[in-house]
């Protein structure tokens, strides 16, 4: 990290930065050569991090609790952080269509999708519409009910194979966490496991200290008012 | 296997010395700082996911020394840091 210290000036205006389409790239004409066992890894900073929007998502627990009793601080968002929602609907994986008016969230679902998995995208010879439940289960998606042969953006959608709402609703809130969790404009980690949407697609789930069971419709809710599959 | 997080939305920009580089990431509005090799694992990530072992055969002119396995050693920690800072994902999982 010496480098870095050797350049307190280092941070750079936004304006600086040529915001296209492809990425300016510098050139690799170079340079003394890296002498391994000697030096350290190089160095990689965050120098300037703005804040951003995340999502608005509760715990299954603080959810349902509200749901119990209305009269509580949960109802006024007490120590709850509120961002808008930032992940695709049910209709955008169907349709691989990308939602309009966010700031980020700006490619298609399914083109994030086989980015993040070359092996299916092989799989499924570069189409999203062949990718079929059998292919979403290699990477722990789970869906009650559906046969593994049939193709996902089929059962999210609207004509001749097309799934349940609980179907539709525990898949889309799984790729969606799949695909955009883990990132400043997206926290859907904070709220809850992705181990929790599993139990949730079994069309069974007991949010933690409720002692209560939630089913199909509850589920379907809960998951449409957190944000995780509209 | 490793891959860019959001490859069409990071802007890279180096100074005459080519030794750092920053990289601004739009999503976010985080401005990183990444030093060679850094940089090079990026540019590569840009074209196709890669593993650290891809990565080491591809950047092998950069090093003196080009013992295989401490070379791999060296990306994988590497990968690791832009990892960190969210520049890259592992796909693996």
């Amino acid at each position: 990290m010496s480098d870095i210290d050797k350049q307190p000036e280092a941070k750079l205006g936004v304006e600086q930065a040529s915001v296209t389409g492809a990425p300016l790239v510098a050139s690799v004409s170079r340079r003394r050569l890296i002498k391994l066992g000697t030096t350290a890894v190089p160095a990689v900073a965050t120098l300037v991090s703005q804040p951003a929007l995340a999502w608005h998502c509760k715990s299954p627990s603080a959810w349902g609790s509200e749901i119990i009793n209305p009269n509580t601080s949960l109802r006024t968002n007490a120590g709850h952080q509120s961002y808008p929602d930032e992940t695709w609907y049910i209709t955008n994986w169907a349709n691989n269509t990308t939602r309009s008016g966010l700031s980020w969230l700006t490619i298609t679902p399914w083109k994030r999708f086989f980015n993040l998995y070359p092996a299916i995208k092989t799989a499924a010879g570069n189409n999203s519409s062949n990718v079929t439940i059998a292919m979403l289960g290699t990477i722990g998606i789970h869906v009650a009910g559906a046969a593994a042969t049939a193709s996902v953006r089929t059962v999210l959608g609207t004509g001749a194979g097309a799934g349940t709402p609980f179907q539709k609703s525990v898949i889309t809130a799984q790729l969606n966490y799949k695909t955009v969790s883990g990132y400043a404009q997206n926290e859907m980690e904070q709220c809850l496991a992705f181990s929790n949407l599993n139990s949730m697609a079994t069309g069974s789930y007991s949010p933690s200290g409720l002692g209560v069971n939630w089913h199909q419709t509850e589920i379907i809710q809960y998951l449409s008012e957190n944000y995780f599959a509209i | 296997m490793w891959s860019l997080a959001f490859p069409e939305k990071l802007c890279f920009r180096s100074w005459s010395d080519e030794e750092l580089s920053v990289v601004y990431n739009t999503l976010s509005g985080d401005t990183h700082l990444v030093e060679s090799p850094g940089l090079e694992i990026l540019q590569l990530l840009t074209e196709s996911p890669q593993t650290a072992e891809s990565l080491a055969s591809a950047l092998s002119g950069l090093f003196q020394d080009q013992e295989r396995g401490r070379l791999v050693q060296y990306i994988g920690a590497t990968l690791l840091r832009l990892k960190e800072v969210g520049l890259i994902t592992d796909t693996s999982h």
